[in-house]
C-alpha cells in the first residue's frame, strides 16, 4: 500500500506544482528545488547508513517509494510552501507557512513508518521535525539571498 | 563516518582534478550572471547526487566510491566535482553556439565525456564499480543526464531572456 500511496503523492506534488501560480521566477524555484534535493539525499544517507538511527525497507517496491519521498515530494513540498511564504507580506503569515511545511513533511516521515517504508531505532518525529525546521529556515534565507542576487544580474546577459 | 580509510592514490587524484575543475571555472566563470553561475552548479551537484546515492548506494549498491562503502570525508570530494561540470556544460553550449540538430551531437559528446571521467574513476580507484555492474552501462544514464541538462539549460535560457 506505501508504494501507491506515496505515487500518489509525488504525482500530487508534480502536477500542483506544475499548474499553481508561482510566486517565485523559474530560476528561484529551480535554485530551491536543487538545494532540498542535494541537502535531503546528504542528510538521509548519513542517518540511514552512517549513523544507522532509521532503516529503509528491503522491499524493492517500498524503497521506491521511500526514493519517491526523498527526491520528489520531499523537494516540492518545500518548494511549494516557499512559493506561497513570499507571496505573503507579513512575517507571521511566512512564519505559519513555514510551520506547515514542516508539519507537512513531518506527516510524511508519519506516514513512511506507518507503512512500514523506513523504521526508527533511536530516532523519533521530534528529531525528524527538528531537522525540517532548520532546512526551512536556511531555504527561506538561502532563497533571500539568491533573490537578491537575481535583482542584481536582471540587466547582465543571462 | 570517518576522513578517509587511507589517504592514497583515489584521495590525490581527487585533489588534482578538483583543482583542475575549479581553476578552469574560475578562468570562465564571468560570461553569466552570479545566479546563473550558481544554478548551474547547483545542477551539476543534484543530477550527479541523485543518480550516485540511487544507483551507487541503497538497496542497489552498484558501486564504491574510494575505500570503503560508508560515507568518508573524501566523498565529499567526489561529490564537488560534479558542480563544475554543470557550469561547463552550459558554457560550452554557449561558445560553440549548439542550436537545433547540433543538440545531440552536445548530448552525446558530454555523455562519452561522463563515461570516459567514470573509466578514469575507476582507473585511479575512485569508484569500484560492484554486484554485476558494467561500466557500459553508465552510457543510459548519462544520455538522460544530459539530456535533462540540456532542457535546463533550454528552459533557463528563455526563462532569463524574457525576464530581461
Amino acid at each position: 500500500m506505501g508504494f501507491e500511496v506515496f505515487f500518489f503523492a509525488s504525482w500530487l506534488a508534480v502536477s500542483y506544482f506544475l499548474l499553481m501560480k508561482k510566486r517565485l521566477s523559474f530560476q528561484e524555484n529551480a535554485f530551491v528545488l536543487m538545494l532540498c534535493l542535494i541537502v535531503n539525499i546528504q542528510y538521509t544517507w548519513i542517518v540511514f547508513e552512517e549513523f544507522e538511527r532509521i532503516q529503509s525497507s528491503q522491499d524493492p517496491f517500498q524503497y521506491i517509494a521511500f526514493l519517491m519521498n526523498r527526491s520528489v515530494i520531499f523537494p516540492l513540498v518545500i518548494t511549494i510552501l516557499m512559493n506561497a511564504a513570499f507571496s505573503m507580506k507579513s512575517l507571521n503569515k511566512r512564519i505559519l507557512i513555514l510551520a506547515l511545511s514542516v508539519a507537512v513533511l513531518t506527516a510524511l516521515s508519519a506516514l513512511s513508518l506507518l507503512f512500514e517504508i523506513i523504521s526508527f531505532s533511536h530516532w523519533n518525529l521530534l528529531y525528524d521535525a527538528i531537522y525540517f525546521t532548520l532546512l526551512n529556515i536556511a531555504v527561506y534565507f538561502g532563497l533571500r539571498g539568491f533573490h537578491s542576487l537575481e535583482k542584481k544580474g536582471v540587466r547582465s546577459t543571462w | 563516518m570517518v576522513m578517509w580509510e587511507q589517504f592514497d592514490h583515489n584521495e590525490v587524484w581527487l585533489l588534482v582534478m578538483n583543482g583542475i575543475a575549479y581553476f578552469i571555472l574560475y578562468l570562465i566563470r564571468n560570461r553569466f550572471s552570479h545566479s546563473t553561475l550558481i544554478l548551474s552548479l547547483l545542477w551539476g551537484l543534484s543530477i550527479g547526487t541523485i543518480f550516485d546515492f540511487t544507483l551507487g548506494g541503497g538497496l542497489m549498491d552498484f558501486y564504491r566510491v574510494n575505500d570503503l562503502d560508508r560515507y568518508e570525508g573524501g566523498d565529499v570530494l567526489y561529490y564537488l566535482l560534479f558542480a563544475p561540470f554543470g557550469y561547463f556544460y552550459l558554457y560550452f553550449s554557449e561558445v560553440l553556439k549548439v542550436r537545433g540538430k547540433g543538440v545531440i551531437l552536445y548530448i552525446l559528446s558530454w555523455a562519452l565525456i561522463g563515461l570516459f571521467m567514470q573509466w578514469l574513476f575507476t582507473l585511479t580507484d575512485i569508484l569500484t564499480l560492484q554486484r554485476g555492474y558494467k561500466l557500459t552501462y553508465s552510457f543510459p544514464v548519462f544520455l538522460v543526464t544530459q539530456s535533462l541538462t540540456a532542457l535546463f539549460i533550454q528552459s533557463l535560457k528563455s526563462k532569463k531572456r524574457k525576464n530581461n
